[in-house]
Parts: C-alpha cells; sequence; structure tokens
C-alpha cells in the first residue's frame, strides 16, 4: 500500500506517542495493565484487540491439544487412547462418542474461537481503526461486548463436552456440521443444547462486531481515504463483515429450529413429522460456505500487507485484489451445496453447483498472482512475516487446487467425506489462514506489544511449523483417495502406513508450537522496545507512523494521506 | 462375456437418452497416470475374483472394479492431477524465481511498477479456459453417474441403521415389499480369518451379493440418522437419509469382492459399519438368491462355495503405489 500521509508526521504524533507510556492521569490516559477494570470494561479498540488475541492463542492451544488426541488415536489401527481405559495423569479419555466429542470440540473451536477472533476481532479491532486512520471503532461499547461474549461461549462449549450428550456418554458427537436428525434424536442429552446457545452467542458476537466494522470503515476514514486507496487489509475486513452479517442470521435460524426440534416438538428436521433432514444441510451449508471465506478473507489482507512491505514495492493491481475478494465473497453465497453433492440432489443442480464452484478458482487466481507480481521486481527482505506470507502463498495453492477436484461433483463422489476432503480444508485453513495469522501476528508483534522479539526464533518456529503441517496433511491426501472416511476413530489395517506418517508429523508441528511459546516467553522477559517501524520504508500504511505500542488514544488530530498518491 | 456385453447395452442406453456426449480417448486412457495397465488386464482377465479394498502405502484411488470408478479415475488421474500438479509446479517456481531474483542482496533498488494490464488478462482467462477444459470430461461423467441405465439387472434396498446395514431384496415381480431382508454387521476384530481373506474393519458377516457385469440400481435409505453407503472400488457413494430415498447404481465388471464403510458421522459406531459387496455371476447369483431367500445362512455356503475357487490366488485389484 502506498498511501503516504502529507508531510512532516513524525512531529505531527510527537505529542501523542508521549501519552502512551505508563499510566497518565485519569481521563484520557493508559489504566495500568494489572487494573481489572481496563479489561472488563474496555472501549479501547487496541485493548480490546489484544484481549481478542490472547483469547485466540488460548482457544488455539486447546484445539491444537485436541487435535493431538486425534493423531494419537489415529497413529495406529486399533483404539490407542478412546478406549475407556488410556489415561493421561489420571484423566480417561472414554470411549469412540469421546474421540467424536473431540473431533467436534477441535472444529468448533478451531473455526470459532481461533481462527474468527486472531483474525477479525484481534487484527481488525487493533489495525482496521489504525489503518484507516481512525481514533477507534465506531461502536466501543458494543465491541466490548462482542468481545466478552466469547469467553462465555467457549464456556458454554467446553462444559458440554463434560455433560451428558448421548445415553451415558458425555459431549456433542456430531461433528461441527451438527447434522439432524443426530443432532437432534440422536443426541438425547443436554451436551447439544449447550453446544447451541455457545454458537448462538459466539453468532452474536461475530454479528455485533461485523455491524461494527462496517460502520466504522463506512464512516471513519480518514480525510483524503477513499476506498479505493484504502488499505487491502481494511478491504478484507470490510468484505469479511458483509459475509458474516448476511451469513450468521441463516446459521442461527437454523440453530434455533434444532433447539425446537430438540425441545418444543416442531419438526422442521425431522421426517415423521414432514420434516426434512436435507433442509439442514441447505441452511447450515448456506452460512457454512462462506464461513471459511470468513476464516481465510482477512488473511488475504493480512498477506497483502507483508509482501508489499517486504517487496518495498505497492501492491500489484490493486483494485484487482479489491475486487477478487468481493466477488470470492459473492460466489461464495452461491455454492454451498457442493459440500452436498452425495446427499440426493438432483442431478442438474449438481452440475450448477459444480459450474458455480470452479469459478472461484478465478479471483482466487488473480489474487495468488498477483501477490508474485507484486514480489517480481522488488527488493526482497526475508524476514519472519515474510517467511510466514511465501509459506501462505505456495501451501493455499496446494489446498486451492485440491478445491478444484472437488468441485467436480463425479469425483466428489470418490472424494466426499474421506481424509481428501480434511486435507483440502486444512491445506486452506491451517496452513492458510494459520499462516496467515502467524504472518501477520511476527508482522504487528512490535506495533502492539511494544517489544521486540528473537528473529531467529521466529525462523526457526516458521521452518518447524511448515515442515511438520506438511508431514501431517500430505499423506490425507493418499488415505482420502483410497477411501479413508472421516470422523472414525479406528480403522482398516491398509491405512496405517500414512496415518502413522501424519501423526509424526503432528509431533513435529507440536515442536514448533513450543519453540512460539518460548519466543513468546523470550519477548516477555527481555523486553527490547521496539521502534515505531521496524520494517523501513516498504511499511506505508498508518499504523507505522505511530509509536509501538501506539498511544492509548491515537488520531485526536486526524492524519491526512496524499489524495494523488491513490491507486 | 457377459460383463462386456452388459457394458454395451448400458453405452446404448446412454446414448439412447441424448445425456451429454461421450469422450472415445477414454478408453485409451483407462486407468490413467499411476495405475498402468492393470484396469484393462482386469476388464479382460478369465473371470478371476476381484478384491477392491483399499492398500497399505498406495496414494491413488483405489483401482476401478466398474465403468463408473474408471471413469472417475481417468477424470482425477489424467484430467485434474496433471493440471493440478503443473500448476502447483508454476506457483512454486514462480516464487522461487522472484525469490531468488528479487531478494534484497540481488536487487538492492526495488522498480514501481504495479500494474500490466496483458498479463492481469492473461491470468483471468486461462484459469477460464482450463476450467472449461475440465468441464468438457466432467460434465459427462457426472451425468453418466448420475443416470441410473434403463436395462437394470436387479434392483437392491439398503437401509442404514445405527450401527449395521439392512439389505432388501425384491421378490420375483420385482417387489420389494414381499422379497427378503438381511442385516449386514462388521466382523469383530477377534474373530477376523486372514486366511479367508477377511480384513479388519471392512469385513461383514452377511455381504450385499449382486450379479457381477449387470446394472444394479441401490436405492439408499435411513432408519434412524443420516448414514453414507460408498463402495470407492464401485465409484458410488449416496447418503442413506431418513424420510428419503436416494438412488445409485454400478455394475461390478466381474465377480468378486468390494469393500466400503459408512461415509457419514452416525454416532459412536459409525467407524465400525463396514460395507462389503460380492458380486457374483449370475448363475451363482440366482443360487444364492434361492438360497438366501429362505435363510441367509444357506446364502453363505454358496457364497463360499463361489468363491472357493478364488480364495487360492485372489487378484487384488493393483496396488496403486
Amino acid at each position: 500500500m502506498a498511501t503516504e500521509i502529507q508531510g512532516g508526521h513524525s512531529a505531527h504524533y510527537a505529542t501523542e506517542t508521549g501519552h502512551g507510556d505508563g499510566d497518565s492521569d485519569a481521563g484520557h490516559g493508559t489504566p495500568r495493565w494489572y487494573n481489572p477494570a481496563r479489561w472488563l470494561f474496555s472501549t479501547n479498540h487496541k485493548d480490546i484487540g489484544t484481549m481478542y488475541l490472547v483469547f485466540a492463542i488460548v482457544a488455539g492451544l486447546i484445539g491444537g491439544a485436541l487435535s493431538g488426541l486425534i493423531r494419537w488415536e489415529l497413529a495406529q489401527p486399533g483404539l490407542q487412547v478412546f478406549n475407556d481405559q488410556t489415561s493421561l495423569w489420571g484423566i480417561v479419555f472414554g470411549n469412540a462418542h469421546n474421540y467424536n466429542v473431540a473431533v467436534t470440540a477441535h472444529g468448533l473451536i478451531m473455526i470459532f474461537f481461533m481462527v474468527m477472533p486472531a483474525l477479525i476481532g484481534g487484527f481488525g479491532n487493533w489495525f482496521v481503526p489504525l489503518q484507516i486512520g481512525a481514533p477507534d471503532m465506531a461502536f466501543p461499547r458494543m465491541n466490548n461486548i462482542s468481545f466478552w461474549l466469547l469467553p462465555a461461549s467457549l464456556g458454554l462449549l467446553i462444559l458440554s463436552m463434560f455433560v451428558p450428550g448421548q445415553g451415558s456418554d458425555n459431549g456433542f458427537g456430531g461433528g461441527w456440521t451438527a447434522y439432524a436428525p443426530l443432532s437432534t434424536t440422536g443426541h438425547n442429552g443436554p451436551a447439544m443444547d449447550l453446544a447451541i446457545l455457545s454458537l448462538h452467542i459466539a453468532g452474536i458476537s461475530s454479528i455485533l462486531g461485523a455491524i461494527n466494522f462496517i460502520t466504522t470503515i463506512f464512516n471513519m476514514r480518514a480525510p483524503g481515504m477513499t476506498l479505493h486507496n484504502m488499505p487491502l487489509f481494511a478491504w478484507s475486513v470490510l468484505v469479511t463483515a458483509f459475509l458474516l452479517l448476511l451469513a450468521l442470521p441463516v446459521f442461527a435460524g437454523a440453530l434455533t429450529m434444532l433447539l425446537t426440534d430438540r425441545n418444543f416438538g416442531t419438526h422442521f428436521f425431522s421426517p415423521d413429522g414432514g420434516g426434512d433432514p436435507v433442509l439442514y444441510q441447505h441452511l447450515f451449508w448456506f452460512f457454512g460456505h462462506p464461513e471459511v471465506y470468513i476464516l481465510i478473507l482477512p488473511g488475504f489482507g493480512i498477506i497483502s500487507n507483508i509482501v508489499s512491505t517486504f517487496s518495498r514495492k505497492p501492491i500489484f493491481g490493486y483494485l484487482g485484489m479489491a475486487y477478487a475478494m468481493v466477488a470470492i465473497g459473492l460466489i461464495g453465497f452461491i455454492v454451498w451445496a457442493h459440500h452436498m453433492y452425495t446427499a440426493g440432489l438432483s442431478l442438474n443442480l449438481r452440475a450448477y453447483f459444480v459450474a458455480a464452484t470452479m469459478i472461484i478458482a478465478v479471483p482466487t487466481g488473480i489474487k495468488i498472482f498477483s501477490w508474485i507480481a507484486t514480489m517480481w521486481g522488488g527488493s526482497i527482505d526475508f524476514k519472519v512475516p515474510m517467511l510466514w506470507a511465501i509459506g501462505f502463498i505456495f501451501l493455499f495453492t496446494v489446498g486451492g487446487v485440491t478445491g478444484v477436484v472437488l468441485s467436480n461433483a463425479s469425483v466428489d463422489t470418490r472424494l466426499h467425506d474421506t481424509y481428501y476432503v480434511v486435507a483440502h480444508f486444512h491445506y486452506v485453513l491451517s496452513l492458510g489462514a494459520v499462516f496467515a495469522i502467524f504472518a501477520g501476528f511476527y508482522y504487528w508483534f512490535e506495533k502492539i506489544w511494544g517489544v521486540k522479539y528473537n528473529g531467529v526464533l521466529g525462523g526457526l518456529h516458521f521452518w518447524i511449523t511448515f515442515i511438520g503441517v506438511n508431514i501431517v496433511f500430505f499423506p490425507q491426501h493418499f488415505l482420502g483417495l483410497q477411501g479413508f472416511q472421516r470422523r472414525v476413530p479406528d480403522f482398516a489395517d491398509a491405512y496405517a502406513h500414512w496415518n502413522r506418517i501424519s501423526s509424526i508429523g503432528y509431533v513435529i508441528t507440536a515442536l514448533g508450537t513450543v519453540v512460539f511459546l518460548i519466543l513468546l516467553l523470550e519477548s516477555a522477559v527481555r523486553r527490547r522496545k521496539a521502534a515505531a517501524n521496524p520494517w523501513g520504508d516498504g511499511a506505508t500504511t498508518f499504523e507505522w507512523t505511530l509509536s509501538s505500542p501506539p498511544p492509548f488514544h491515537q488520531f485526536s488530530e486526524l492524519p491526512r494521506i496524499d489524495a494523488d498518491r491513490a491507486h | 462375456m457377459r460383463t462386456s456385453k452388459f457394458r454395451d447395452a448400458d453405452l446404448k442406453a446412454n446414448r439412447k437418452m441424448g445425456r451429454g456426449f461421450r469422450f472415445a480417448p477414454m478408453r485409451l486412457f483407462s486407468g490413467g497416470l499411476v495405475s498402468g495397465v492393470a484396469a484393462s488386464v482386469i476388464s479382460f482377465a478369465s473371470p478371476a475374483f476381484a478384491v477392491g479394498a483399499p492398500t497399505d502405502r498406495a496414494i491413488g484411488l483405489q483401482e476401478a472394479g466398474s465403468d463408473i470408478a474408471e471413469a472417475q479415475i481417468f477424470l482425477h488421474d489424467t484430467i485434474l492431477f496433471p493440471i493440478i500438479t503443473a500448476v502447483t509446479i508454476l506457483v512454486l517456481a514462480l516464487l522461487l524465481y522472484v525469490m531468488l531474483r528479487f531478494r534484497r542482496s540481488a536487487h538492492p533498488e526495488p522498480r514501481n511498477f504495479s500494474h500490466n494490464t496483458l498479463v492481469e488478462v492473461i491470468w483471468t482467462t486461462v484459469p477460464v479456459v482450463i476450467l472449461v477444459f475440465i468441464s468438457l470430461f466432467s460434465f459427462p461423467i457426472l451425468f453418466r453417474e448420475g443416470i441410473t441405465p434403463k436395462t437394470v439387472g436387479e434392483t437392491v434396498k439398503v437401509r442404514g441403521n445405527q450401527w449395521s446395514w439392512t439389505y432388501i431384496y425384491p421378490d420375483a415381480s420385482g417387489d420389494l415389499a414381499n422379497g427378503f431382508e438381511f442385516t449386514s454387521n462388521l466382523v469383530p476384530d477377534e474373530e477376523i480369518d486372514a486366511a479367508k481373506g477377511q480384513k479388519r474393519q471392512l469385513s461383514v458377516d452377511y455381504p450385499l451379493v449382486v450379479p457381477a457385469g449387470e446394472n444394479i440400481r441401490v436405492l439408499v435409505t435411513a432408519a434412524d440418522v443420516i448414514h453414507s453407503f460408498g463402495v470407492p472400488a464401485l465409484g458410488i457413494k449416496s447418503d442413506a437419509v431418513p424420510g428419503k430415498t436416494g438412488e445409485t447404481w454400478f455394475n461390478a465388471r466381474q465377480p468378486g469382492t468390494y469393500f466400503g464403510v459408512c461415509y457419514e458421522l452416525c454416532g459412536i459406531r459409525h467407524g465400525y459399519m463396514p460395507i462389503e459387496v460380492r458380486a457374483l455371476a449370475r448363475a451363482d447369483y440366482d443360487r444364492w438368491r434361492a438360497a438366501a431367500s429362505g435363510d441367509v445362512e444357506a446364502g453363505l455356503t454358496i457364497l463360499a462355495a463361489a468363491s472357493a475357487p478364488v480364495q487360492a490366488a485372489p487378484v487384488q485389484l493393483a496396488a496403486r503405489k
């Protein structure tokens, strides 16, 4: 992004940076960090963003631990973990139902409590106002409730794992998709009701956040900043917010219908009362497909910022990049039934969804090639965020091309609900969205925390994770092609080899996470003071004009951007 | 040979309906990239006993036991896989090139362009052309897969239960309500007899028995929650939805055993309701039917006899490594 601030901005901000440090006078100063009121009652977009990031890290560790149980179970045929006997520090993990509970919780936690809070709540809150030159979000109090609904939601979801789900077995084990009737008559205990309530609350949190972002971006851009010279990260959050606003109410409707089917005798999804289980799938995926773009679009924005910064070159094809995201968002709403090719849809309907789904490859290709074109002719600095960004571009491509394979309904007959699908969506999410999160985390680390991190540890984290996740997920393509079905704790002996390799990859990835935690610890202990702009003249967005961390309240005098510098 | 006769009838039926168009070179490419000649050997070999099952360390699709499965393999191995590999390698090569050529030490002063209409037009239109090319192959296969041929040798109704499959056969007049049915359960690990070719997590007590070389219409429904009836080597997968009846079809090219599993999460024993399809020569099938319609145990004796010569040397469908 080549937005530039009109001359003399360093002096311009000098007065403000003074406020940022320490605990100054009441009213507009920074409360002390250990004062609970600062966090509980916060209306400050940066504090709320920090809480989202910490929340996402905690949820990511829980979700990652659950995937450890999954890979441990699948390391070899037979039941290793979920056999009612195996215990870890006295905890018995239960039976095959509890395996399904772990799979379900892993999916829900990673989607709703790790990726979304990190990208939208965390980076969105922190950097949308900074990048568009706004003092804060449009509705600061609503921002507070958006965040504080999430711990309640996560608490309910975790609680649901420990109350009866089906018969005497605890937890809801119907997958994150919660297909009826397994989620209605198939689970007679309160676990599913708690999960429904949890997702309702997470949904409300996201809808409120989306309203906040849309209002902020439409109304609070600094003078001179039009939509067409707004940084691409802000663009990506804007498109994401619209997807949230349009998709989540449909999900809320489907969840409410599940709730009434379960408790109040309605028959929306039960055929014995005239309902239709496939209706749930339509409603779910009308939300669920845009949801996967919700998870990845902010990552697109982050990668655009980073690639431009470290190539010291403006982003290639800015308008194409922005409208490719708009196109992906729009098409994302008309492809949902490609998740349902085997559900008994009519042939013509399947043919339509094949065609519509394939089209998404075009705007996605535009983004991939534009990132490479941005690097072309640049002067590339391989700092830690850039490593993650380049890793993202490659791994997202791998996940994208397997998506083209899956879009073909005839081949999907073979691959639906196999590990090929698992490999595909982990390449775009675990290796795509999560790499974007780490890229953003290392890009803005000094800006957020005000301290430097150890670049060697950051590079080590990247390389170990890059190798580890590929060993986890690449062999899963082979398993899926051979027909290995999803969501089972035990499997035919012929699937043993690649499952073992995949589990070895998990151990490597976990090692990478340990390096990440050491990096956090090291930077917290050493507390090397961060510079306002550690990245040099390639970093052109507004946040780099402020101190690190920025003052508690920024832009009390609005910055201006030079309209001639518009793209 | 019965197999090929029925396949021709099937092709004619498809042509008569005028759906899609046939792709002639498909046969030439049968099996595609990684499978070699195994598929064609199997279709023309004497009626050996085929096994459609996963192979350890394999990296591709399970070998085809039906024409539809072979068409899927063709689409994946010959069309899609080369394209996606080429795209991935192109992106990787471009990334490596820019990383080397434009690294800071080699290229200290960045250029400042941000537009090039020509390349933008190219990278928008070329993917469209590639997608159109894929769809030329994809749609005909989809329509072939999705339309049950008019000549059907047998209709079987499959009902998914928590956690077993019930197979319902019609009576002689084709009436499903007055035929016979039996329920098929997983063989527990401790009873698996590897010498008999049984596979842990895949073998069942009473397999679904069908005539080989004939079009089998499968009606799929469920009793409780959603299941999914899928047999990879036969190229089928159809969700079993309570209150609905889905339809799919297959034509097992030769006698053999084709393994599948439940593909939709259906509760605690979702991983323990495999599918075993036993395709028999028509004469054997008729004898099995006559016996099993009265007593499914009696049917097992016929099955054992029908596959007896095979157990000495089962032809494993080629390992796709």
